[in-house]
Formats: structure tokens, C-alpha cells, sequence
């Protein structure tokens, strides 16, 4: 049975990064204007975007999900080349209505083949795991259920946890979950934030960067030697690299990339933002 | 038999004081009874302990009342001993309704006639009068009904007790009607039982029957309701506030400030002092309108939300209870997690009792307390004696320090899901990493390789004498530059300012500090009395 591995831009996977997944881009808007997601906005036009709209005024952007009539097209265009089954990957349902989009884009076929649609709880990186989770049972042999089930076993093993520099970016796009109670607090803050049951928690309060930076390194370390890491950022290079460095040291040479933000994540976590995501072992 | 009148014959002094003590007894046997169905207006297993407190005071003051004091002195002397031991909502209803029922004893002024009927109908004026917002199927409506109950009666005392008696548990049989709060976890109001029970004693002490051995069996909580009542999020938010307060003039301008946003709150004048309870999602405004009206003497605030948590699931993360003195460090402390915050500090330390109950309300095996001034650590070191000592031990985590600042840096690394002493290393470590500064007047002449005058501004850096001058700004801004040059990678001030420090005058001086050490200045109002500027860098 052929299998084909859908996924969307909210998985920091790149249109076209791994051969097998098919990214479908979230839509990002500045203003009127209307990108898709790395596709027709990549991700260093988006971040010298916002360092003009921060400097210099204009609007900051906000995100939508993917129409069905997308991922309708999406899966046929699939089908007509040859898969006999599909599983979708997606962001949080809690985060972003894309996993409703997709399941609504599959009804929407007239002769839809079996499917498996994946909550990861999650965002980011982890949702990029997990998709390259099932395509890789799928290229063993796996059948739809067991390759689904893949992607979310690797999603359960997997943490994302970030730090911000402010919670506006997340207060503006109502997506801050019960970090809420953070807000409007008497004290600066950086803290530390983790995706858990698929919505954002706050789980400590460092104040300074170092310090966020510290807690952070900690928390990757924290509970054994992990199997995967990386780092994200939102245009903090400098910090990410010398994190995803330190995490490599102290993990024996394991290979940590660095990754900067999609646009859509970009526009809610904010420059500034460093983050990991940290696969536990099985 | 009764009096041509109509009304009772009086009560004895004895007789009224062997009433007192069966209150409290018949509250003391059912303690842990009435604990259990506490879950209005908050779940928090006290009100078997508030009110049992509360009329243990009053029995034991008795002891020093002479044998042959007349029945008014003696319900006096017990409100009165009640008002000041009052913990609670429970107890200080219980309170204000012995105050009422000794001053209808004592009548209009008119000696010897102790009407029963008349004492009823002022506890429950008295009682009513607690609470700003009265509810029914509460300690206020058995009050009530029992006054109307005995007004109606004939008869002597003893059977006019009997009547209180039965019309009480009437009434708080009829309190899950009245409260669907009730209704929902399967139990009547415990304060309303507890009010019943504080008759109880009174009857039987009156008819010279002894207390009962046994506790009567009162029912539990219905299992299914805290989850369901912690899972909805319910209205658990807020802190149980309680404040002595000294000097307060506009007693119901202050009522209304507190009583602003529907919360429930309780005033009752006790001589020189106020005595306030309220249940607030913002204690610091609480201190703050209080701090204005008068003078805080006692300050304690408990998160009803972690208390509940504590007391009725297996939460195993230690709770904080921090020292504070200012609203704006109030505001901070809780913002970052405390679990409770006494109110003490330089020249105002905090009683021992006030840590150890402190504690005792946030419950729990551990509770981390930050004394945040050195003179407040002895207090806090034999809080934890008791604690360990208690019926329901606990170990007390005393963090050295010597200044807010450095409390609000061991909160922030308050972390969830380590073990405690994990926790406290990290906020020692936390500590340790924050330079704290001071600038405060010299309150006399200090000798030294640079003599300070009395009054004159001096600058203190971790403890340490760095400087002085002649102008409390100028100082400040020598300091920060001194501060930042001591620690370098520091990354962050944060500048608290004082009870008599202006917020434009703070932001003058924030943007000051910026420019002078290119380090970001975070501007917290502290509120702090004596220390104008409080600086931590980090």
C-alpha cells in the first residue's frame, strides 16, 4: 500500500525539505497582504519584515490556517499519484484550526481513500518529528494505523519548550493558553514555556536572558540523555547557536541543528524567542 | 416561670459562664467534624478550627474574670477575648455574635434584667452586621431564625435554650436549600452547624448536662464535588485576607473601598483597632487601602486556591510563605506564588504565631518561609519548631535573607514537580547570584571611617556600608554605578521604589540608571517603608 505523509508549515519542515512530505503553508497577513507560508514568504524575508515593522511602525502580522479547499487539492493531487492511503500531522487543534481544515478538506473528497489524521499536541519542530515518524514506518512497511501511531509515539516522546523576550506576541494571538496568568504581571520576565496537552504552559519565570538561556539548557538536560534536539529562535542566532552547541557538548557530540522560525510561529512567539525541542528515548 | 414583664428571669454570672465553656467545648468535640463539611464560600477545612479557636479564646479568658461577676461582665469579657482570638469567617461571626449576646444581656442600661430573648435578637443583629454582603443558609441566618425563634418562646432559660436549640437545627438543615453550593456537595453550611453546636453547649451547660464523649457524625463532602469544583475552576480565586488595623477613622469609607468588587468582607471595630476579613483576588490592594486608612499591625493572606489543593488532594509541592511590607512587594509575592504572605519587616516584626498559623493555613508537609529581614528569621525558626511539633506536623524551610529583594529573587526560581530541598537549594542559589542595594536615612549618628549623621542618606550593598551624601537620588545613582561595576554580565536592575517615593521622581531615576550603566532598569513600586530605593542586580 503506497502512503503519502501531509503535514503543515506550523512543523518548521520547509516546503520540499524531506522528499515523501507534503507541507501545506498556513497563510500569514501582514495587513492586507496575504503570504503563504515559506512559500511565497521565506523565512528570512519574514524576520527583516519585522525588524522594519518594529523600527519603523506598520502593522505586526497575524495567521490563518489553511483553507479545506487546500488540503482537499492537496490529498487528490496525492491520490492521483498513486497513494492508496494518507495520514495528515498537524499543530495543536488547540493552537490552530489547520487539523479542522484538513479533516474538512478530506471529507471533501469524492473518493477518499483511508486516512489518518495526527494531533500532535504540539507546534514546531516536534510536528516536523513526527511527520518524518510516519513516513519512516511507512518506508518500512508499516500499514496506516501503525505509521500514524508512529508519528504520534514520537510526538509523545517529544517536548518544545521555548523562552520569549515578551508574552505580547503570544497575548496577541490569543494562543498563550494558561501561560495567561503571566500577563500584566509587576515583573520583567523571560519565562519559559512548554507546549503541554497542546496548549502553552509557563513552567518557570526566569527574568534575565541569561538566565532564561540557564533554565533552558537545564530543562533539555533534564530527565536523561535526550535522543533528538534542536534549537529554534526567532531571529537569535548568536543565543541559539551557542545553546545548541553547549547541548552538544554535554550530549557527546550529538548533532543539535539550528532552525529560525517559520513566519506563522514567528508571528506568535516574536523576535527574540529561543527554544528546543527535546525527544526523550523510547 | 416569668418575670411580670414577660420576659426572662436572669441568667447568672455562673450560669452564663459555664455556657461559654460548653460553646466551647461542644465546637472543640467537633472540630475536625465541621473541618470536613467546610466547602462555603471556600473548601478550606478551617471552619472547625476557625470557630473552635475562636471560642477556646473566649472560655479560657473567663479564668481571669472574678467567680462572682454578673452575667453581662462575663459574656463581655468572652466577645470580647473572642474578637481579638477570632480566626476565620466562622470566627469572627461566632465573635460578633457573642458581642451581641452579652450586650442584649447587659441590657438598655437597665440593671438586673438579663432577657435570653433580647440577647438572641442583638447576636443576631451583630452577627449580621459582620458581613457586608449577609447570605442566607449561612451562621447569619441561624442566627436569625434562632432570635426569632426565642423572641416568641416563653418559658425559663433553660427551655428557652432548648427552643434556640431546636429552631438552630432547623435552620441549618435547611441550608442546602438556601445555597445550591451546599446542595451540590451533599452538605449543610459548617459555620451554620458550628453556630448550632456553640447552642448546643450553651442548653446543655445550662440544664447541667456534660458534654458528650462522642462527636456526632456529621456526613463528608461528596467525593466527586472538589474535583469537580477545582476541574470548573470554580470561585476559589482570592486570598482569605485577615488585618489588624490601627488608628482607622473612616471605618465604612474603608468598608467601601474594600467591598468594591463583590467580594465578601467583614469589619469589626475592636477597641483601638479594626479587625478586617476579606476574601480578595488582590491582596496587595487590600494592604494598600488598609496601609492608607490606617495603621497595619497584623497582615496575612492565605491563596484559598492552593490552600484547597493542599488540604483536600495529595499536593505535594511545598508552599511559600513570604514576609512582606509594602503593597507593592505584596503584589509581587503573590504575582510569583506564595501561597501566603504575613505582613512584618524592619521595626514590625511578625509574631510567632502569625508564621506558625500561616503555615498551618497553606497546609501541606513543607512550607518554605521567606522572612526577607534577619530580624525576622528567629520568629521564623521557632514557627518551625512548633510546626514540627504540631498535631498535623510540618516542616518549615527557613531561607536566610535579609531584604524583600532578595525574597522576590528566591521566588522566581520557585519551581513545581522537584523535591523541596531541590527547590530551596535553588533559591539560595538564586539569591546568591542578585546584588541587593539600599539607601536608606540614618536613623542615628554611625561612627566609621566616614561618620554618617543622623538623617543623612547612606547607600548599603549586600549588607555593607559603600557610602553616603547629602541627597537620597544622588546616592541612589552613586550605588547603581557601584552595584553595576561589582558584577560584570549583569544584565538587569530592578529598581524598587518606596512608600514616599513619587512615580515620576522612579521613573526619572529608572531612566537615570539606564543611561548611567547601559543595564535595562526593570520599575517595580515596592512600597517599602524606610528604604527609599531598593536595587537587585542580576
Amino acid at each position: 500500500m503506497s502512503i503519502a505523509v501531509v503535514t503543515d508549515s506550523a512543523s518548521d519542515l520547509e516546503l520540499g525539505e524531506i522528499e515523501g512530505i507534503t507541507v501545506v503553508p498556513l497563510h500569514l497577513h501582514f495587513g492586507d497582504e496575504v503570504f503563504e507560508d515559506g512559500l511565497t514568504l521565506s523565512k528570512s524575508d519574514f524576520w527583516q519584515r519585522m525588524d522594519r515593522v518594529l523600527s519603523g511602525g506598520g502593522v505586526l502580522p497575524t495567521t490563518s490556517q489553511p483553507a479545506p479547499g487546500v488540503f482537499r487539492d492537496t490529498y487528490q493531487e496525492l491520490v492521483s499519484s498513486g497513494a492508496e492511503g494518507v495520514i495528515s500531522v498537524h499543530i495543536s487543534g488547540k493552537l490552530s484550526g489547520t487539523l479542522n481544515s484538513a479533516r474538512q478538506g478530506g471529507s471533501l473528497l469524492d473518493d477518499p481513500p483511508p486516512m489518518e489524521f495526527v494531533d500532535t499536541e504540539s507546534a514546531s519542530i516536534p510536528v516536523g518529528w513526527a511527520s518524518e515518524a510516519a513516513l519512516s514506518a511507512v518506508q518500512a512497511g508499516a500499514g496506516l494505523s501503525d505509521a500514524a501511531d508512529a508519528a504520534r509515539e514520537s510526538a509523545s516522546r517529544t517536548r518544545v519548550i521555548m523562552f520569549v523576550e515578551t508574552l505580547d506576541y503570544l497575548l496577541r494571538g490569543g494562543r498563550i493558553g494558561r501561560a495567561r496568568q503571566l500577563a500584566g504581571k509587576l515583573l520583567r520576565m523571560r519565562p519559559l514555556l512548554e507546549l503541554v496537552e497542546g496548549e502553552v504552559e509557563d513552567i518557570e519565570r526566569p527574568r534575565t536572558r541569561k538566565k532564561a538561556i540557564d533554565r533552558l539548557y537545564a530543562q533539555i538536560m533534564s530527565g536523561g540523555e535526550p535522543e533528538r534536539v534542536a534549537i529554534m529562535h526567532g531571529n537569535a542566532e548568536t543565543d541559539a547557536t551557542a545553546l545548541a552547541q553547549r547541548v552538544s557538548e554535554s550530549c557527546g557530540g550529538l548533532d543539535v541543528p539550528v532552525i529560525l522560525s517559520s513566519p506563522v510561529l514567528g508571528a506568535h512567539i516574536g523576535p527574540g524567542t529561543v527554544g528546543a525541542a527535546v525527544r526523550r528515548r523510547a | 416561670m416569668t418575670n411580670s414583664d414577660g420576659s426572662s428571669p436572669g441568667l447568672s454570672g455562673a450560669q452564663v459562664r459555664r455556657m461559654i465553656q460548653g460553646a466551647a467545648g461542644w465546637v472543640a468535640l467537633h472540630r475536625e467534624a465541621l473541618n470536613q463539611i467546610n466547602v462555603f464560600p471556600v473548601p478550606d477545612g478551617d471552619t472547625g478550627a476557625n470557630l473552635g479557636r475562636t471560642l477556646a479564646a473566649a472560655s479560657e479568658s473567663l479564668d481571669e474574670i472574678a467567680e462572682e461577676a454578673p452575667a453581662h461582665e462575663i459574656a463581655a469579657a468572652a466577645a470580647s477575648a473572642a474578637l481579638l482570638g477570632g480566626r476565620g469567617s466562622s470566627g469572627v461571626i461566632g465573635a460578633q455574635w457573642l458581642r451581641g449576646f452579652a450586650s442584649g444581656l447587659a441590657g438598655d442600661g437597665d440593671a438586673g434584667d438579663a432577657s435570653l430573648a433580647r440577647a438572641f435578637v442583638a447576636a443576631a443583629d451583630a452577627a449580621r452586621n459582620a458581613v457586608s454582603e449577609p447570605r442566607d443558609g449561612t451562621m447569619i441566618s441561624v442566627a436569625a431564625d434562632t432570635a426569632t425563634a426565642v423572641r416568641s418562646a416563653q418559658g425559663d432559660p433553660a427551655s428557652q435554650m432548648r427552643i434556640a436549640v431546636n429552631a438552630a437545627y432547623e435552620s441549618v438543615e435547611y441550608t442546602p436549600e438556601q445555597n445550591p453550593v451546599l446542595k451540590d456537595a451533599g452538605v449543610v453550611d459548617a459555620g451554620a452547624r458550628g453556630l448550632e453546636f456553640m447552642l448546643r453547649g450553651m442548653a446543655g451547660a445550662l440544664a447541667g448536662e456534660p458534654i458528650p464523649d462522642v462527636p456526632a457524625e456529621l456526613g463528608a463532602i461528596d467525593p466527586g464535588w472538589l474535583a469537580r469544583r477545582l476541574d470548573s475552576g470554580g470561585d476559589f480565586d482570592g486570598f482569605c485576607t485577615e488585618l489588624v488595623v490601627a488608628g482607622v477613622e473612616d471605618i465604612e469609607g474603608l468598608r467601601e473601598i474594600l467591598a468594591g468588587d463583590d467580594e465578601t468582607v467583614m469589619l469589626a471595630p475592636d477597641g483601638d483597632d479594626l479587625r478586617v476579613h476579606i476574601h480578595t483576588v488582590e491582596p496587595a490592594d487590600t494592604y494598600a487601602a488598609a496601609d492608607a486608612a490606617g495603621r497595619i499591625r497584623v497582615f496575612r493572606a492565605v491563596d484559598m486556591r492552593a490552600q484547597a489543593a493542599r488540604t483536600h488532594e495529595s499536593q505535594s509541592d511545598p508552599a511559600v510563605v513570604a514576609v512582606a511590607q509594602g503593597s507593592g512587594f505584596v503584589r509581587v509575592f503573590t504575582e510569583l506564588g506564595a501561597a501566603a504572605i504575613v505582613s512584618g519587616g524592619a521595626a514590625d516584626n511578625p509574631s510567632v504565631e502569625m508564621l506558625f498559623s500561616a503555615a498551618e493555613s497553606v497546609k501541606g508537609r513543607d512550607v518554605i518561609v521567606l522572612p526577607n529581614n534577619h530580624n525576622v528569621t528567629p520568629a521564623a525558626e521557632r514557627a518551625g519548631e512548633l510546626a514540627a511539633a504540631a498535631d498535623e506536623p510540618q516542616r518549615l524551610h527557613v531561607i536566610h535573607n535579609d531584604s524583600q529583594a532578595e525574597g522576590v529573587a528566591a521566588l522566581t526560581a520557585l519551581i513545581g514537580g522537584v523535591p523541596v530541598d531541590d527547590v530551596v537549594s535553588e533559591m539560595q542559589e538564586a539569591m546568591q547570584s542578585v546584588r541587593i542595594g539600599r539607601v536608606t536615612l540614618a536613623a542615628r549618628t554611625l561612627e566609621g571611617d566616614t561618620p554618617i549623621a543622623e538623617g543623612q542618606p547612606f547607600a548599603m550593598l549586600d549588607g555593607e556600608i559603600v557610602g553616603a551624601g547629602s541627597e537620597i537620588d544622588e546616592v541612589g545613582r552613586s550605588l547603581a554605578e557601584r552595584m553595576a561595576e561589582s558584577l560584570s554580565g549583569a544584565s538587569l536592575f530592578t529598581l524598587y521604589f518606596g512608600a514616599d517615593v513619587s512615580e515620576e521622581r522612579a521613573e526619572a531615576m529608572a531612566e537615570q540608571i539606564e543611561s548611567q550603566t547601559g543595564i535595562e532598569v526593570d520599575l517595580v513600586a515596592g512600597g517599602q517603608p524606610h528604604y527609599p530605593w531598593l536595587l537587585a542586580l542580576e
